[in-house]
């Protein structure tokens, strides 16, 4: 059931606009971020905000997303809530420190604006966040720009849970999402600081108590350390859920699952699977093929870290066929997510028809239409 | 596993200073530094400039004194101290 709520304010906004109206609202005490195309106008939009007085917070102006990441690290260990955004090349760049910032646990929360790599280009595909998916962050995938906000909202929640202490991406389409307006509903301040307390630290820097992090470890050490993440992503598997939970039950949006169903699952032939706006896409395709009486759901991983298995395996269970759609390559293999499926179909003993195609690179157009013609093409 | 209270605690890689945490390094000396009370005027350069921080001062107006289990015989106390009242010697 629906809370009593402070009524929810509806604008238009852009994807960018609708990560740092959340992050405004999630009260972080340090930003630390460099610009790059897509992700710019999310660190210009809270730099104006911490500029005006509308965000009492630190802004750390750095020379590049390494030092940004780096930053965020140091401000976060110092026990405050913390922040920074980036995309393809910044991310990158920052590589060697999102690592860090994933196996030694530090709890920020990072937009990836999805951004195609080398050679330039500035449009979307997920080449950039997939590079990390081992990295030790958790990973959300967003389909529009409410979903990024909600999602953003309950990144930190997730990332500061004293049973996960893990840093939080949260990926969004460059452009489709990041610079397209669509109406967004904006939970008021004393809603959101309901559902998100300040920021209560597993461990901080402490002159009077003084440790060292991530300092020269032997091999026992790392052993336990990565058994804890291990530990960790399990963990995420059950407050994930409960998380999303609580924010539909204050909020009257998102669910709880980690993965959206999105037509009759238990009257479907046919299960499209893609991540992010293609997964939206896909939902447009539905009907198309409903008209040419086939029957199809989309299956839309939210989260891809941890991979949703369980949820996954219950639903594809139900269908004859699946088409996973990547957005992204493990370059000498296939798509990341196509892999991971076929991984589960197989340990479940599924027997069910695996087809995949590669869509979207380098921010090609996907249309409603061509993902119903693919659809057809494997009936 | 679904109570929380129950999930195990992250693993932080959190090192907490402690003397020796390397393990007796005096073992890799050759020659060591002798301190000479006669010559010295307290001025604890020695003190500050140790990099291992096994020179040790208890008080202040007190001299100092060297602990040769984690000393590792670099010399630089010597080299800093301006009246000649520390030297190195073999082992």
């Amino acid at each position: 059931m629906v809370q009593t709520l402070e009524k929810q304010k509806i604008e238009l906004l852009t994807g960018n606009e609708s990560v740092a109206t959340a992050v405004k609202l999630a009260r972080p005490q340090v930003i630390a971020a460099y610009p790059i195309t897509p992700q710019t106008t999310i660190v210009e939009t809270l730099s104006r905000m911490v500029a005006e007085g509308e965000l009492d917070c630190d802004y750390v102006n750095v020379e590049s997303e390494h030092s940004a990441m780096g930053a965020a690290i140091g401000a976060s260990l110092s026990g405050v809530r913390t922040f920074t955004a980036t995309s393809a090349h910044g991310l990158l760049y920052m590589g060697e420190l999102v690592w860090w910032a994933g196996v030694t646990r530090i709890p920020i929360v990072m937009p990836v604006v999805n951004r195609s790599l080398n050679p330039w280009n500035i449009w979307p595909d997920h080449q950039d966040s997939m590079t990390f998916r081992d990295a030790g962050w958790i990973q959300f995938y967003a389909k529009n720009n409410q979903e990024v906000l909600d999602l953003t909202l309950c990144a930190f929640k997730i990332a500061e849970h004293h049973k996960i202490w893990m840093p939080v991406m949260v990926c969004l389409d460059g452009f489709i999402l990041s610079h397209t307006s669509a109406q967004v509903s904006i939970p008021s301040q004393k809603d959101v600081d309901d559902f998100l307390p300040p920021f209560k630290p597993l461990a901080m820097l402490d002159p009077k108590d003084p440790f060292a992090h991530g300092s020269l470890t032997d091999s026992q050490g790392i052993w336990e350390q990565r058994m804890s993440l291990i530990d960790g992503f399990e963990n995420s598997r059950v407050i994930i859920p409960k998380v999303f939970a609580e924010f539909t039950e204050k909020f009257g949006r998102l669910g709880k699952d980690m993965i959206e169903i999105t037509g009759d699952i238990n009257n479907a032939d046919v299960a499209i699977m893609a991540l992010g706006t293609l997964g939206e896409e896909a939902e447009q395709a539905l009907e198309v093929l409903n008209e040419k009486g086939i029957k199809a759901v989309v299956v839309r991983l939210r989260v891809f870290r941890p991979f949703p298995k369980k949820e996954l395996i219950t639903a594809l269970k139900k269908v004859s066929k699946v088409l996973v759609i990547d957005r992204a390559v493990s370059f000498g293999n296939a798509g990341q997510m196509a892999i991971e499926v076929q991984t589960e179909l197989y340990a479940n003993k599924i027997e069910i028809e695996f087809h995949q195609i590669i869509r979207g690179l380098g921010g090609m157009d996907v249309t409603y239409m061509e993902i119903a013609a693919e659809v057809e093409k494997i009936m | 596993m679904t109570n929380e209270n129950e999930m195990k605690d992250p693993v932080l890689p959190l090192g907490r200073p402690t003397i020796g945490s390397a393990g007796n390094t005096g073992t890799w000396r050759s020659i060591k530094p002798v301190f000479i009370e006669e010559k010295c005027i307290k001025c604890y350069e020695c003190w500050l400039n140790c990099p291992e921080g096994t020179i040790r001062v208890d008080a202040d107006e007190e001299f100092p004194y060297i602990d040769y289990v984690y000393c590792k015989g670099c010399g630089i106390c010597v080299h800093v101290c301006p009246k000649e009242a520390l030297e190195m010697k073999p082992e």
